[in-house]
């Protein structure tokens, strides 16, 4: 343990003394809109599930009650005058004390119009992102947790130019009662090169918090997630989870990030408001998230889901 | 004894030794040769141009530019080395509609790199829509011409299309005769001739075989020379093998005849001075040349190119002297020597002909002098233009024997170059070679040089040239090879005198038969002051005390009556006159019945001007101000223009004249520096002291350029959009002249600028939808001064308010706004939505804000800019 401590803290050290910008800051956005409607905040809960854990907490999928969990979601994001769609699938699976976890992301720019020193005219291109990973977990009795993920992320730029990247999370998780704790480093990777310059992954260690609340047909999940970026910026999200009878779901939250410095050093995930809904029925759910970004505008996260 | 010792003295102080000077040569020729087989000539074509492609490139090829606003034509121009572009049929304003209609104005005549095969210019060129044909140009020859050098049309020396009679009448000798022997060896005292020429080698001697080199410190081999090279090209260029020119004596390579032999007896070298000029002419009477050329002579200029008057004329005086006592030199040893030697060897004849003969050019002074050359036992030769007038440049004098053309001679050039060359250096090969084809024609066992002389003197056309030239008879080949041949025509029994004017005779006598029943070729007039010296007379030597002048009858026929002149005589004299036929052969009939005429007096020259102008020169200042100077007497003139010694560049200069009379100076006001100068225009007949016109006149100080106000950037919509900007405008010349551009763009594919030819307006065309590029002014007048000024051209859709370019961008990014400058509130998001810069610039079309990017990470971005209360999104990729 303390080596893979010393690691980290080795790792994060190398990051945060490069002084550029972050490559891949989309991965660290949630495109289950159940999160989403949290500001994301949620790592120590099990009111989300666990079909996007890939791209969430690893150490959720082996404790959560569903055996097989899957999930779909399409995001309108803003995207320079017009808007993007993303669209992203997560499935997870546990058997006994493991879980085994799959999820995609994908999305196309629309076509940006190419210029050239002169401001001449240069052609067009639509850009692509592309994301795939696989986790694992490991539970140890019914509260504690273990999971890890890792990734595939590609970024089409131009017809000749692309950038790809693998990372990682690692995280650790504790759940009795109406109280739950989460601890991990996510996206955590070699750096993404690009000519001759490298750039660092949007990695981050997280510290979650979350209780949940009943009172007859009702029930409260509060979250509180914190992030310390190895570029040195630092986030936090506060979330709550208002449900009726575990049909409906009303959501809300607030996330807050270190707004832009020197050397294009700013949190991976900005500053916003978020509110959610949600449906469930039979164990298939309908969410819905819009998350309020001031600089960047709104965008717009929906998705199904099912579990079992 | 002592009295030679002070013109010696004088001699050597200030005589040097150099080559006759030439003008520079103008322009050579770069003759490729063709391939065996090829009969186009390489590297041009002529090419249609559609309507379609004419409306893009026209006006640019018509400013002489071969850049233009089409991106497809451009694209062929470095691949195929196209230099130039000219309209066919030239453009004619007041026909320039109906060739329009008919389509004339579409044919260009498209020159490009020789070594570019022409199937590949065709195709290339045909591959761009709007070039409908392409076609070869042929050489052009008329159809009488004698050899296929492609540069013997322009040879007009040989064969004048437009003064008939001025030229050397050689072809009827190519024809009838010969075109050379190489039996027959001609020594060129000069420059080395180009040992590797491609139309030299097969008749130049080698070092082994006798060239040699006479400079001193030399590695003893031939150095090539322009001016031994040209002056060997006129004697003995190889005809008729398809390449360059053609030499008088060059044999005929088609038919395996070889030319004369050149001896390249090399003085000159560049920048190495001059060699042993009397050993050389040595050498060659040693090795078996019978002829030597030498187209030098004494230099009588100081070091800042005065010329020494005095000094000439001392140096003259003491070389026309016998070779004997006081007079006595090494050159006049060299000359005797090789005259006496050439073509002997122990008192025996060995070679063409017994003896030797020299050439000599008169020299470039415009002068009456001209050592060495003037000693007796040589030939001078003097030059004239193409309209059969006295060069201004050819000294002149009794002492001058023969003429040539020698304005605008073409001839080979080092390097299998050609060009041309200009001077009595040129005229002298003319007789060169004439000599070299009489002794090939002629020549063998009892031919002397005595013969020789008699036939080139004797044979020459002095009846189109006026005596007052003083540069002797025309050389004419085919009078030189039939001299002394056939029988004289019929005598004229008499004539009639026209007029008398000063001491010219105007007469006209009828034309007579010769016993072929052929018209006499000319009618010689003869004159004396003894009755009983004119009767005794042998027209043909007409001997001491009879004054001569000739006129050829040309195209009038037997029983014709024809006109002439003879002129020089005695001023307010009493003199008896008659007349006698000659054939071709200068064979004279018996001389007519005698009249008698009493001379007039002598009248000055006459030197006017129109020209009312002040004499003041701005820099910019280029046109000619005409002078007449006429002689009521009908006597040559002598013009001489004597230049202030301070104005170095020649502001005011007098031209060659084309035209009796008629005189021009030529104002160029950039190429002396401000200040008053004062120079004298002179003139004078043979008989009469010089008449001068002195001119006072001033180079004025010259201001530079200066701004007016600064140019406006523009910003364009749309490609084709095109703007007009005056330059006159903007910057503008104190002294009022027109200044030249010179435009720079930073980036062709956004503008193209033009400037019509003589206008200062600028067309500013727009070539793409958007981008922005810098256009760059200099503004430089007569004088060289110049000053810079820039605009900006921004094209961009009306509907654009916010550029963001280069896009993709690694290091800087530029935001460009409205055409006012405002702050403008700069974001850059990432795809998470994170603002990873944010800052604020004043910035606008013109001045766009530099964003430093290239820290960020690759990826896609979101720019947000709100300027001006407008927020306005792009995406920008970052690579």
């Amino acid at each position: 343990m303390r080596k893979i401590i010393t690691i980290i803290a080795a790792m994060s050290l190398a990051i945060v003394a490069s002084a550029q910008g972050t490559a891949f800051e989309w991965l660290r956005i949630s495109r289950n809109p159940a999160a989403a409607g949290m500001a994301g905040a949620g790592y120590a809960s099990l009111v989300h599930g666990s079909a996007y854990s890939v791209n969430g907490n690893p150490a959720v999928a082996p404790l959560v009650d569903s055996k097989l969990s899957a999930g779909a979601s399409f995001s309108l994001v803003p995207s320079g005058e017009n808007t993007r769609g993303v669209t992203s699938a997560g499935a997870s699976w546990r058997s006994g004390s493991f879980s085994v976890s799959a999820a995609y992301i994908g999305g196309k720019y629309p076509e940006v119009a190419f210029a050239s020193d002169g401001g001449g005219e240069a052609g067009s291109f639509a850009p692509s992102d592309l994301m795939a990973g696989l986790g694992l977990g490991f539970a140890v009795g019914e509260n504690l947790s273990f999971g890890a993920n890792v990734r595939y992320a590609l970024s089409l730029l131009t017809a000749k130019k692309s950038i790809n990247t693998v990372n990682g999370d690692i995280a650790a998780m504790w759940k009795s009662g109406s109280l739950g704790v989460s601890a991990g480093v996510y996206c955590l990777g070699p750096k993404v090169k690009s000519g001759n310059t490298k750039y660092p992954a949007p990695a981050s260690a997280k510290l979650s918090g979350n209780y949940a609340l009943t009172f007859g047909d009702f029930a409260l999940d509060l979250s509180a997630d914190a992030d310390y970026f190895f570029n040195g910026t630092i986030g936090f999200a506060l979330g709550g989870n208002f449900e009726w009878n575990s049909i409906a779901y009303l959501r809300a939250g607030y996330c807050y990030g270190t707004p832009a410095g020197p050397d294009f050093k700013a949190a991976p995930v900005p500053s916003h408001f978020a509110l959610g809904a949600g449906a469930k029925y039979f164990g298939v759910g309908l969410d819905l998230a819009v998350m309020i970004v001031p600089a960047a505008g709104t965008t717009i996260c929906a998705g199904l889901s099912y579990g079992f | 004894m002592k009295k030679w010792l002070l013109p010696l003295a004088a001699l050597l102080a200030v005589a040097c030794v150099k080559e006759v000077e030439t003008p520079a040569p103008v322009q050579p020729v770069k003759e490729t040769a063709a391939q065996p087989g090829e009969v186009t000539i390489p590297g041009v074509a002529e090419v249609r141009f559609e309507d379609s492609l004419l409306e893009l490139i026209e006006e640019d090829l018509l400013s002489g530019s071969v850049e233009t606003k089409s991106s497809a034509f451009n694209g062929i121009l470095a691949d195929l080395g196209i230099v130039s572009c000219e309209r066919i049929f030239a453009v004619d304003p007041e026909n320039e509609a109906e060739h329009r209609a008919f389509g004339l104005h579409r044919w260009y005549r498209v020159t490009f790199d020789t070594s570019v095969p022409r199937t590949k210019a065709s195709a290339d060129m045909l591959s761009i829509k709007g070039i409908s044909n392409v076609n070869p140009v042929y050489r052009k020859v008329t159809p009488a011409a004698q050899f296929d050098d492609p540069l013997l049309p322009r040879q007009w020396h040989y064969e004048n299309s437009s003064t008939k009679w001025a030229d050397i009448n050689v072809v009827p000798v190519w024809k009838d005769y010969t075109t050379g022997s190489s039996s027959v060896i001609v020594s060129v005292v000069d420059g080395g001739i180009d040992p590797a020429h491609e139309d030299l080698k097969a008749n130049l001697l080698s070092v082994a075989d006798g060239s040699k080199n006479f400079m001193s410190g030399g590695s003893g081999k031939i150095v090539a020379h322009s001016h031994g090279t040209h002056v060997g090209g006129t004697i003995a260029a190889v005809n008729n093998n398809g390449k360059g020119v053609s030499g008088i004596a060059g044999g005929d390579a088609a038919k395996g005849i070889q030319g004369v032999k050149l001896m390249s007896c090399q003085v000159f070298q560049e920048n190495a001075g001059s060699g042993n000029f009397e050993s050389a002419m040595v050498w060659g009477a040693d090795h078996g040349a019978v002829i030597s050329n030498n187209s030098w002579g004494h230099d009588h200029k100081d070091a800042k190119g005065n010329y020494n008057k005095d000094a000439a004329k001392a140096d003259h005086d003491f070389c026309v002297k016998p070779n004997t006592g006081n007079y006595r030199s090494a050159f006049k040893d060299a000359v005797d020597y090789f005259n006496s030697h050439a073509g002997m060897k122990g008192g025996s004849q060995v070679g063409p002909m017994a003896g030797g003969i020299m050439f000599f050019a008169a020299g470039n002074d415009g002068q009456p002098y001209g050592a060495p050359g003037c000693y007796p036992e040589c030939m001078n030769v003097g030059a004239i233009t193409s309209y059969g007038t006295r060069t201004t440049f050819s000294n002149y004098g009794d002492w001058v024997d023969i003429c040539a053309p020698g304005l605008g001679i073409i001839s080979t050039y080092p390097g299998n170059e050609y060009g041309e060359m200009s001077g009595t250096s040129m005229a002298c090969p003319h007789v060169t070679g004439v000599a070299a084809l009489v002794i090939s024609y002629c020549g063998g066992k009892g031919f002397t040089r005595e013969a020789l002389w008699d036939k080139m003197i004797g044979g020459a056309n002095n009846a189109d040239i006026p005596s007052s030239y003083r540069i002797g008879p025309l050389v004419d080949a085919l009078g030189a090879i039939t001299f002394g041949t056939g029988d004289p025509p019929a005598p004229i029994a008499d004539f009639t005198i026209d007029s008398v004017v000063s001491n010219n005779v105007f007469v006209t006598a009828p034309v007579t038969a010769d016993k072929d029943g052929h018209p006499a070729y000319g009618i010689c007039i003869l004159a004396s002051e003894s009755q009983s010296a004119l009767l005794a007379c042998d027209p043909a030597k007409p001997g001491a005390g009879i004054i001569t002048g000739s006129f050829l009858v040309r195209d009038a026929g037997i029983g014709d009556n024809v006109s002439g002149t003879i002129g020089d005589l005695g001023f307010s004299k009493h003199y008896y006159v008659a007349v006698s036929a000659f054939d071709y052969g200068r064979n004279f009939s018996a001389i007519s019945a005698v009249h008698e005429v009493n001379t007039g007096v002598n009248h000055d020259p006459v030197i006017a001007t129109t020209y009312t102008g002040d004499y003041k020169f701005h820099v910019h200042d280029r046109f000619i101000i005409p002078f007449t100077i006429t002689d009521e007497d009908l006597h040559v003139i002598n013009v001489e223009f004597e230049k202030d010694a301070d104005d170095e560049g020649g502001a005011l200069r007098l031209l060659e004249s084309v035209k009796a009379g008629e005189y021009q100076l030529q104002v160029t006001g950039n190429v002396s520096p401000e200040g008053t100068y004062h120079a004298v225009l002179k003139a004078w007949d043979n008989y009469g002291p010089v008449i001068s016109y002195p001119i006072e006149y001033v180079i004025l100080p010259n201001a530079a350029p200066v701004k007016v106000k600064d140019l406006d950037n523009i910003i364009m919509e749309a490609a084709g959009d095109v703007a007009k900007v005056n330059m006159h405008d903007y910057v503008q010349d104190p002294d009022g002249e027109q200044l030249t551009w010179k435009i720079d763009i930073s980036d062709r594919s956004v503008v193209h600028v033009t400037q019509a030819s003589g206008s200062e307006v600028l067309t500013v065309t727009a070539l793409a939808d958007s981008g922005v590029a810098t256009v760059s002014l200099s503004a430089t007048d007569a004088g060289g001064k110049s000053m810079s000024v820039q605009f900006t051209v921004l094209v961009r859709s009306a509907s654009t308010s916010m550029q963001a370019y280069p896009n993709p961008v690694v290091n800087t990014l530029y935001v460009s706004t409205g055409q006012v400058p405002q702050d403008a509130d700069i974001s850059l998001i990432s795809a998470s939505g994170a603002v990873v810069l944010h800052t604020v610039a004043t910035c606008s079309a013109f001045d766009p804000a530099q964003i430093d990017v290239h820290k960020a990470a690759p990826g896609v971005y979101t720019l947000r800019v709100v300027t001006g209360g407008e927020t306005y999104k792009t995406t920008v990729v970052k690579q």
